[in-house]
C-alpha cells in the first residue's frame, strides 16, 4: 500500500525510475486515485525540467585577465608556486661556495636555454657574483617557460631568504631581484609570455 | 582493444592535473578553460550573486594553483574542484549572512526583484524568461544552504548522486532523501512566491 507521506517520500525515486517494478505499480495506483499526490508529482516533475534549463551562466569578459593578474600577484608575493629542496643558508664558508657555484650554474644555464642576444656572461669571483641585467624570452610557452619560471621563483625566494637573514654577520650580502612577467595581452593563457629579472650582486665578505 | 588511439581522445581531468603537478602550466590553462563556466554557474545558482560567484570561482583557480599536490589521484578531479568552489561559496555565505545582519537597511530589496523595468529583455517571451528565471532564483536563494547545495548540484549541474554525496561528504542515502526534500521545498516556494507575485499584478 503506498499513502501520500510514502508517495511524497519516495517521490524523486518514482520520477527518476529507481523503484522495483512492485513498487512502481503500487505508486502508480496510488497517483491513479490521489489527484493531491498527481498534482505535486506534475510540479516536481517540471520544476527538474525548469532547473536543468536554466540558462547557463558564465565567467565575464574579465575573468581569463583577472586571472592571469592574480596569479601574477600570487608568483610576485611569494606563494612559491614551485617547490625546491629547501637549502639552508648557513653562513659558512662552504655555502657560500656552494650558492656561488649554484648561481654560476644558474647563469650558465640562462645562458643555454633563453638568452638568444645580448649576453653577458655572469661574473663570478671568490667574493662576488654578479648577474646582471638579463631578459630572456620564452619562445614556447610551455617547456620552456616552466623553466624560466622556475628560475624567477627561485631567485626571488633566496633574495627574500637573505633578506631575512641577521645583517650582523660576518659577511654581508646584498641580492636585488626584480621578477617582471609579461603576460599576453591577447590570449587566454594565464602564464606570461615573457619573464625577465634582474639580480645583482652578491657580496660575501669573510 | 589491444592498440588504443589515445592520440585523438581529448585528455582527461586527471590527466591534466597530473601534467600540471608536473609543472605543466598548459595543463592549468585547459583546466580553467574546461571549468570555468560550470564552476561559475554552480557558484551564481548557489550564491544568486553574479560578483560573488566570479570571486569565488578566481579563488578556486587560485588555490588549485597554490594547492596542487593537494589533490590525489583517489579522487575524482571534478568532485575535488567542486569541492573547493562550494565550501568557498558557502564561506562567502556565512559572510553575507552577518553583513546582512548589520544592515537593517536593505530589507525592503523584495518588492524590487519583480519590476519589469529590471528587465533588459526587449520581446515579450524574453522578459517572461526572465523573469521566470529571476524568480526560480529568488526561490532558490531562500532555501536552507543543505537544501540548496543538493539542489544545485543534481538539478541544475546535474551530476550524479554519487558525486553530489561525495562533494558533500554525506552518504547516498542521504543525499537522495535529501534531495527529494530538497525539491519539495523548492516547488513549494515557488508556489507561494509565484501566487504572491500574481496577487501584486
Ligand atoms: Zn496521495
Amino acid at each position: 500500500m503506498t499513502d501520500c507521506y510514502k508517495f511524497e517520500k519516495r517521490l524523486s525515486d518514482f520520477l527518476e525510475g529507481s523503484l522495483s517494478t512492485n513498487e512502481k505499480e503500487s505508486f502508480e495506483r496510488h497517483l491513479g486515485k490521489c489527484a493531491k499526490c498527481r498534482e505535486k508529482s506534475e510540479q516536481v516533475q517540471l520544476l527538474r525540467n525548469t532547473l536543468s534549463a536554466l540558462p547557463r551562466h558564465k565567467t565575464s569578459p574579465s575573468f581569463d585577465a583577472v586571472l592571469r593578474s592574480n596569479i601574477r600577484r600570487e608568483i610576485k608575493n611569494g606563494g612559491s608556486v614551485f617547490r625546491f629542496p629547501k637549502i639552508n643558508f648557513a653562513w659558512q664558508l662552504p655555502v657560500f661556495a656552494a650558492t656561488a657555484i649554484l648561481f654560476i650554474a644558474l647563469g650558465i644555464l640562462i645562458d643555454q636555454a633563453f638568452i638568444r642576444n645580448n649576453q653577458l656572461s655572469p661574473i663570478a669571483s671568490a667574493n662576488k657574483i654578479i648577474l646582471e641585467s638579463r631578459t630572456f624570452d620564452t619562445p614556447s610557452p610551455h617547456k620552456t617557460f616552466q623553466e624560466s619560471l622556475k628560475i624567477t621563483n627561485y631567485v626571488m625566494d633566496r633574495s627574500r631568504s637573505l633578506e631575512r637573514r641577521d645583517k650582523k654577520r660576518e659577511y654581508s650580502q646584498s641580492l636585488q631581484v626584480k621578477g617582471n612577467t609579461d603576460f599576453h595581452p591577447n590570449d587566454t593563457r594565464s602564464f606570461p609570455s615573457r619573464t625577465n629579472f634582474r639580480a645583482t650582486t652578491v657580496s660575501v665578505r669573510f | 582493444m589491444t592498440k588504443q588511439p589515445i592520440k585523438n581522445k581529448p585528455p582527461t581531468d586527471e590527466d591534466l592535473i597530473s601534467r600540471f603537478q608536473n609543472d605543466d602550466l598548459a595543463a592549468f590553462d585547459l583546466i580553467v578553460h574546461r571549468y570555468k563556466n560550470q564552476l561559475l554557474n554552480f557558484a551564481y545558482r548557489f550564491l544568486g550573486n553574479t560578483e560573488e560567484a566570479e570571486d569565488v570561482v578566481q579563488e578556486t583557480f587560485l588555490r588549485l594553483y597554490r594547492k596542487k599536490h593537494a589533490y590525489r589521484q583517489i579522487a575524482k578531479f571534478s568532485t575535488w574542484i567542486y569541492t573547493i568552489t562550494g565550501n568557498l561559496a558557502k564561506t562567502e555565505l556565512r559572510k553575507r549572512k552577518r553583513r546582512k545582519l548589520i544592515s537593517i537597511s536593505d530589507m525592503g530589496f523584495e518588492e524590487k526583484e519583480y519590476e519589469i523595468e529590471d528587465l533588459r529583455a526587449d520581446t515579450a517571451r524574453d522578459a517572461d524568461e526572465f523573469l521566470k528565471e529571476k524568480i526560480i532564483q529568488k526561490a532558490i536563494d531562500e532555501l536552507p544552504i543543505g537544501f540548496k547545495q543538493v539542489i544545485v548540484l543534481r538539478d541544475i549541474q546535474e551530476l550524479s548522486y554519487e558525486e553530489v554525496g561525495k562533494i558533500l561528504k554525506i552518504p547516498l542515502g542521504t543525499v537522495k532523501s535529501r534531495v527529494n526534500r530538497a525539491r519539495l521545498k523548492l516547488q513549494a516556494k515557488l508556489k507561494d512566491i509565484v501566487d504572491k507575485n500574481m496577487i501584486r499584478q
